[in-house]
């Protein structure tokens, strides 16, 4: 019998506007020992049904129907008290926010211990070694000191593991994780997936997997369903469904993402157009129709399930059988980097806060931009990347350092700057639901933006916002709107509108496209890639997804606790030898096939402050590379290699001798892979 | 998928807007009472400071709707006339305490460092002062005139609103679209009042009625103490005051008056919290 079987579950929300129909006729069944991922993008219902698998109404909940059937047990006809003896005992969940789930005045050993007491009434002494054992089983070595730490005295990565800790203390038959690693950064992420997967082969612990990032689902799960606006569309192992994927929707997806060694210059990527349909209608059509670029006549009637291979079945008229998604081969653009520079910021320096608690938030890093380049700003939360960013912009006013641009340094301040400046350099905001004032409608937002920075005839000025709109591909009855009544997308799109209103040189953007699902993602890229074909201007582009970068950008620059410790074209990225954190970054990137083993280069420890303040190289500490004592005494110097070059105490050639010279790449961005 | 088909179909069109009871009945009686303020002395069946109308200490009857006080005079025609005196020394003193305290706040709010500092430790100062005492103080050195009332009561309110302003532009000030008016060369005067001001002006106007409502009490109850309106004017406070050592033999000199400030003040707190979850931001527009 299988562990857990749903059949035709329907979960619906209340609304002023009548119900909200967010999951609708969900049915699988899931083995002991199986890993299903669940992947979606934001608005799929995929957190609603995580939590309605495990008989747990939601607030708002009006309707839940359907069978769920746990080890034999009726999930939905349980009575609370019998529902509470199941959870946490043999049905645990983790959530996306650990500092929100565990309680912030509690050491977090007694909330291991609390939970293991409730179920298991064991006493306090049993409980603390319980605790002990917990906190190893996560990999958490120093369990007295860690148990003993309030939640917020931990990092995002540990807080995420006490969850874990929790989940498996019971040692329960099955484990739901809601999106567990989204808000941890990429190496934290590749240390939870490895302690996930070492624990499937360790407990027999059925797991439910939600994401929306396909990377990581083919990583971990065995079986997958790819969600939409409620329903399942496609279902089935996850080789089948990375490699050949039936469903328009679920091809759509995957032919969205940056492959390995694919860049801008070789492919481009697609997009999904249109929206998610409205949830409080029903629906007699083919759910995705609205958005099929292949729908027919027969997609008003919503198909049936049909099965294509073993185990593998489809929701789709039109199913492809047996074909692998294949990246476009159509230059994505044609603007290529020449020798001039746009932007040249030299040793930059900011420090936030006083003496005993400063930050240094960014130390000495310099960045050339070269006019018509993308240069990608990478490295883990914490680097000051951002910050660098925002120091260029004058949004930070920079301790030290000289900024010139166009030929001419100018002042680090934004109010020094003259408009001549402003009007040329534009910034791309990281959160679309925030860049545009929420009181002000599109129109007046771009109204106001032209008006101070070019002035022009008041007759004129709505032609130009109607041209702003179009160019980035939205129609003039937006104008109209208000930012409340946009998608992510939308407001990204007018955000960059409102950027070259004025024809930059050089646009900021930071984290543009992190907020954003991974089918708008792709369109967003495109957009800038247009723009800058039309306009010119140069990018500099933060972002933490080491893949999307590869794509966009021609240069790269990796930046470590404030220090720009990697820089180069990008293409040298693909060839070793590279910094070793460079390394462990890069081999941190999931890639969207189940084939794909990364090589493992983990990271140890966590970015800290006082790391700066050594007199030697500020990675040694987390370094899986270590030459030995100079790494902890003297600055490593910068060594050059073709195109690029990095700073450490470890010369091009003994690096690469270290880093093998398998396909002579680097990590698994360029596919040093290893088939199985 | 081409990119035209990015775009939606229209979905801006607003759902028609049910108006709920719990911001109508209250806004009814505010209504009331401005009609009242309005046309309170044409309505009057006495004047209101005339001595003896009628028998002094007479009950509630058919000529004398809410009887007659000690003097006389009748407490309906009073308790009429009495509702414009104190809605427009609230009316004045709350727009001037908030609208400088806002202005105030805000500033502090978005500006930061040794500006807030500064303006902080002085509002610090004013607050340790408990409001009645401090307008009393006021009042006391001023001299009781209506005048003087409404600076008083001003002042008073001041520092509250000027926290409150503060709290509600604190989490806006580092959003993106501050960061991108900054880009574009705005300066502080601009983004507070352009930008950041039609996002919190719901968050003001709730504090608004809120000082509105406390105003009222704070007139009343000075009125009632000898230090706000001066007799014979007709005012609530003064009207329970006066009438308070005949409270057993005639409650009805006291309750009416009491009445009509405990109506109008329930009403507005009641406004300002239907208000406040109803959140209108559109009107932020035009500023």
């Amino acid at each position: 019998m299988a562990l857990l079987a749903v059949a035709n579950l329907d979960v619906d929300y209340a609304s002023p506007r009548g119900p909200v129909r967010a999951v609708r006729d969900v049915s699988f069944t899931l083995e002991r020992d199986e890993v299903l991922g669940i992947v979606g993008e934001s608005g799929s219902g995929k957190s609603t049904l995580a939590h309605a698998i495990m008989g747990y109404r939601l607030p708002g909940t009006s309707l839940l129907t359907g069978r769920v059937a746990f080890d034999g047990v009726s999930l939905l006809e349980c009575r609370p008290v019998e529902l509470r003896r199941i959870w946490g005992r043999r049905i645990a969940i983790v959530h996306q926010n650990p500092l929100s789930s565990l309680t912030p005045t509690m050491r977090v050993g007694e909330q291991i211990a609390e939970t293991i007491r409730q179920h298991r009434g064991t006493g306090s002494a049993d409980a603390r070694t319980a605790v002990a054992a917990c906190l190893h089983s996560v990999n958490l070595p120093d369990a007295d000191d860690i148990a003993r730490r309030y939640p917020h005295q931990l990092s995002g990565g540990q807080q995420q593991r006490i969850m874990i800790a929790i989940a498996l203390s019971l040692e329960p038959d099955l484990m739901i994780l809601d999106e567990p690693t989204t808000n941890l950064d990429a190496t934290t992420e590749a240390v939870i997936l490895d302690l996930l997967e070492e624990i499937k082969g360790r407990v027999h612990t059925a797991m439910v997997y939600i994401s929306h990032n396909l990377g990581v689902i083919a990583r971990i799960a065995t079986r997958v369903a790819v969600m939409y606006a409620g329903e399942f569309v496609e279902s089935g192992p996850v080789a089948d469904i990375f490699h050949a994927p039936s469903h328009p929707y679920t091809r759509a997806l995957l032919s969205s993402l940056p492959r390995p060694g694919v860049t801008k210059r070789r492919a481009s990527l697609q997009w999904i157009g249109g929206e998610l349909p409205p949830r409080h209608l029903r629906v007699t059509e083919c759910i995705f129709r609205s958005r099929c670029p292949k729908q027919t006549e027969e997609c008003s009637i919503a198909p049936d399930w049909s099965t294509i291979a073993p185990d593998h079945s489809v929701r789709c008229w039109h199913a492809l059988v047996g074909e692998p998604v294949t990246p476009i081969d159509r230059p994505a653009t044609l603007v290529v980097p020449t020798d001039e520079t746009v932007l040249n910021a030299d040793g930059m320096k900011k420090t936030f806060g006083r003496h005993g608690a400063a930050v240094h938030a960014v130390n000495h890093a310099s960045l050339r931009v070269p006019r018509g380049a993308i240069v990608g700003l990478v490295g883990e939360s914490g680097s000051g990347k951002s910050t660098l960013l925002r120091c260029i912009a004058g949004l930070e006013e920079a301790d030290q350092g000289t900024t010139t641009y166009l030929g001419v340094e100018i002042p680090a301040s934004l109010l020094a700057r003259d408009k001549s400046i402003l009007k040329t350099m534009q910034m791309v905001f990281q959160d679309p639901e925030s860049t545009l004032n929420p009181a002000l409608t599109v129109g007046t937002t771009l109204h106001r933006h032209l008006m101070s920075l070019r002035p022009v005839a008041a007759g004129e000025a709505q032609r130009h916002v109607e041209k702003a709109l179009e160019q980035v591909r939205l129609p003039p009855s937006y104008q109209h709107r208000l930012p409340r009544e946009l998608s992510g997308g939308e407001k990204q799109r007018i955000a960059i509108a409102r950027a070259f209103l004025s024809a930059p040189e050089l646009v900021l953007c930071d984290e543009p496209l992190s907020s954003l699902d991974v089918s708008v993602q792709s369109a967003i890229c495109q957009l800038l890639l247009d723009l800058q074909r039309d306009g010119q201007a140069s990018y500099v582009f933060v972002s933490h997804d080491l893949a999307i970068v590869r794509y966009m950008a021609d240069r790269i620059v990796v930046m470590y606790l404030g220090e720009v410790i990697e820089e180069g074209s990008a293409e040298s990225f693909d060839r070793r030898p590279a910094h070793p954190y460079t390394e462990a970054l890069f081999s941190a990137t999931h890639q969207p096939d189940p084939m794909v083993t990364s090589q493992r280069v983990r990271l140890v420890g966590q970015i800290s402050e006082a790391d700066k303040l050594k007199p030697g190289c500020i990675f040694s500490g987390r370094c899986h590379r270590r030459k030995g004592a100079e790494c902890d005494e003297a600055r490593p110097p910068w060594q050059e290699v073709p195109e690029r070059r990095y700073r450490c105490h470890w010369s091009p050639a003994e690096l690469r001798e270290l880093q093998g010279d398998r396909g002579n790449r680097i990590g698994v961005l360029a596919g040093m892979t290893t088939d199985t | 998928m081409n990119a035209a088909s990015a775009i939606s179909p229209a979905t801006g069109h607003a759902v028609p807007r049910k108006w709920p009871l719990r911001l109508v009945l209250p806004a009814a009686v505010v209504f009331v009472y401005l009609l009242l303020a309005a046309f309170g002395q044409m309505l009057a069946p006495f004047s209101a400071t005339d001595f003896n109308t009628g028998l002094p200490l007479k009950g509630p009857g058919q000529l004398h709707l809410f009887g007659t006080d000690g003097f006389g005079r009748d407490v309906f025609s009073r308790v009429l006339v009495g509702t414009r005196t104190i809605l427009l020394l609230s009316i004045a003193a709350t727009s001037i305490g908030v609208g400088a305290g806002c202005v105030i706040g805000l500033i502090s709010g978005y500006r930061g460092g040794i500006v807030d500092e500064v303006l902080m430790r002085l509002v610090d100062v004013a607050l340790a002062l408990p409001g009645l005492l401090l307008a009393l103080l006021i009042l006391t050195s001023l001299g009781p005139s209506s005048f003087n009332l409404v600076v008083a009561i001003a002042i008073v309110f001041v520092p509250k609103s000027a926290r409150i302003a503060r709290s509600t532009i604190l989490p806006l000030r580092n959003l993106g679209y501050v960061e991108a008016a900054r880009m574009r060369g705005a300066r502080w005067p601009t983004i507070v009042f352009r930008e950041l001001l039609p996002n919190v002006l719901s968050e003001l106007v709730v504090e608004f009625c809120l000082r509105y409502a406390y105003a009222l009490l704070l007139i009343s109850s000075l009125g009632f103490l000898g230090f706000g309106v001066q007799p014979p004017t007709p005012d609530w406070g003064l009207m329970i005051s006066e009438s308070r050592n005949y409270v057993s033999i005639a409650p009805w000199a006291v309750l009416f008056p009491a009445l009509a400030i405990g109506i109008i003040v329930v009403a507005v707190n009641a406004l300002a919290d239907a208000l406040a979850s109803t959140g209108e931001r559109r009107a932020g527009q035009y500023l």
